[in-house]
């Protein structure tokens, strides 16, 4: 109680536990538990044979954080950078430190005009978006959808209305562009 | 919370929640719906709420970089301490797979669906959307 | 090969992708043989998280067997059966030094303050990650380990994430005897966790989540109590 020394009552013993519950109190000796202490310096136990690792070669200036002295030996090559999102990218990392909202909220930024050039490109190509598809939502058919959802008290329910808007928006922006270039090289012009 | 504590709180509260934390419509939305938080403060605030003065929050859900409203003012106050960390996996295992061996844990309890690679959008969606009782899905690629 | 990639918030698909190549001495390249979805990838798939570009491949718990090795791998050979932890990590840095795996500092060029992980944004160091047949294991001598005859794949595919992260955030708690323990959230993380506080000898475990099927879940995973929690928490005792 709180407004006594005493601890709450409603415990069971540890007996009690022990008998209940498998493994009850296995790491109750803090010796047992591997994090503990956290930060425990063994440089040996890690498996590197090496001090420093080797420099992994770079296929593009590799953007980087400028709190990274210099580039770290082994980095991903995953997506590199390209178009406006990729220049956005690209000046986030140069101009601004991670300390720096503006470092962040520019490659959200950087994200969401990403979305909107890819569905453009992929217009394209032979394999263009699909929104039916690609959100998964067919497997509302076979996976229960309504009673996953009715009756039950779930938090989520009442904002859900927002994720077709969000979804939808980059496809709905690329669409809208791709509909006024249309329309300004197939209007008829006034002679 | 507080009635089942007897009105102390919590010695040690977990947070395996996270970014998306959902029961506040505001936070909710200006973090996961508009983005303009590192992650729904919402399981963080009610862990610093339900552990009791002097308790410990320990923090496993994963957040963004960017900041979040966090009720910084009434950790403080309650004298908490927060730990928190992405887990160091490869520490872990010696002792997991002695539990493991002992009975204690069976980790694949807790998998409920099991989805080929090609049908990874559906997958994500059930998983988004809870639906079908989703906890854990478990995805095969075709070289398997 | 085939590869899941994000098109966009709310959009995956699976395409054809170039199968990832040894980049760096210590690299192996592992075919996957399952992967998972975590609770986490749903922050990318909403498009929450910094730097996520499109094309991208998700999936930082994945299993499977070692395909290529780079020059410099000595512990591990073609074949091998791997489970692989999400964090990549150099072994010889500051923080790895000491035992700090998840905070690496020599794999993370665009950002200091998070170490590697496989598949989840550049943010995390911009590596594609396990949900494809494929993927790029760097340090292959550090993180793998092989997976354990006795052990089943299913299992071994939950060690690569979930279950020690929950373990991890039992031992920060540094529960001590007969203590009461609140988890929040009863996905895999928190059953996990809610487990490895009586592991570690706690009183009392309530799990908290707004999901009745996942308290459920809780229930039968040896949990003492559990509450509901949207905006007007009920609870329910065992």
């Amino acid at each position: 109680m709180p407004y006594t020394a005493n601890k709450p009552s409603g415990t069971p013993s540890s007996v009690e536990l022990r008998a209940r519950i498998q493994g009850w109190g296995a790491d109750l000796d803090p010796k047992d538990r591997p994090s503990v202490p956290r930060e425990r310096f063994d440089p040996n136990s890690t498996g590197a044979h090496w001090d420093f690792p080797d420099q992994q070669p770079e296929p593009w200036p590799r953007e980087r954080s400028i709190e990274h002295q210099h580039l770290t030996p082994v980095f991903g090559t995953s997506t590199p950078p390209k178009g406006m999102s990729g220049a956005m990218r690209q000046y986030a990392y140069r101009r601004f430190s991670e300390a720096r909202a503006a470092h962040w909220l520019l490659l959200m930024a950087a994200d969401r005009v990403d979305a909107i050039e890819a569905h453009l490109r992929s217009v394209l190509t032979l394999h263009p978006d699909n929104p039916i598809t690609e959100t998964g939502v067919l497997s509302e058919f076979s996976h229960h959808p309504v009673s996953s959802r009715i009756g039950k008290k779930r938090a989520d329910l009442h904002h859900n209305w927002l994720d077709p808007i969000i979804v939808g928006a980059p496809w709905a922006l690329a669409v809208g562009f791709i509909w006024f270039i249309a329309r300004t090289i197939l209007k008829p012009q006034h002679r | 919370m507080k009635r089942t504590t007897d009105f102390l709180g919590a010695d040690v509260v977990i947070d395996a929640v996270g970014a998306e934390a959902d029961g506040n419509f505001l936070q909710h939305v200006t973090a996961a719906k508009l983005k303009l938080q590192g992650g729904s403060p919402i399981a963080l605030n009610w862990a610093i709420d339900s552990v009791r003065k002097g308790g410990t929050v320990s923090v496993v859900g994963a957040y963004g970089p960017l900041f979040s409203a966090v009720k910084f003012g009434d950790a403080m106050n309650k004298g908490l301490t927060l730990r928190m960390n992405q887990c160091p996996v490869k520490r872990q295992w010696p002792r997991l797979f002695q539990h493991i061996q002992n009975g204690y844990l069976k980790p694949s309890d807790v998998v409920t669906h099991r989805i080929p690679l090609e049908h990874i959008a559906e997958a994500y969606h059930i998983f988004s959307a809870k639906l079908d009782d989703c906890i854990k899905p478990v995805i095969v690629p075709n070289a398997a | 090969m085939r590869a899941m990639v994000y098109r966009g918030p709310y959009k995956v698909r699976v395409e054809e992708k170039d199968e990832p190549r040894i980049e760096h001495p210590n690299d192996a390249i592992v075919r996957v043989a399952l992967a998972a979805v975590c609770g986490s990838d749903l922050h990318l798939y909403h498009g929450m998280m910094p730097d996520t570009r499109v094309g991208m491949t998700f999936g930082h718990e994945f299993i499977g067997i070692v395909d290529q090795v780079g020059p410099s791998v000595q512990n591990l050979k073609p074949g091998d059966r791997v489970m692989v932890p999400f964090n990549i990590y150099c072994g010889s840095c500051y923080f790895c030094a000491r035992g700090l795996y998840s905070n690496c500092h020599n794999v993370n060029p665009n950002a200091t303050a998070v170490g590697g992980i496989y598949g989840y944004s550049h943010t995390c160091g911009g590596y594609d990650g396990g949900q494809a047949e494929y993927v790029r294991v760097p340090f292959a001598d550090v993180g793998p380990a092989i997976i354990p005859d006795w052990m089943d794949q299913d299992d071994a595919l939950l060690l690569t994430d979930a279950l020690p992260t929950g373990y991890f955030g039992a031992q920060l708690g540094d529960i001590t005897e007969g203590d009461t323990v609140i988890v929040f959230g009863a996905g895999p993380v928190g059953l996990f966790a809610a487990k490895s506080a009586w592991l570690m000898g706690a009183g009392r475990v309530i799990v908290i989540d707004h999901l009745e099927y996942r308290l459920a879940k809780a229930r039968s995973f040896a949990t003492r109590k559990h509450t509901t929690s949207p905006n007007t928490p009920t609870s329910s005792w065992k």
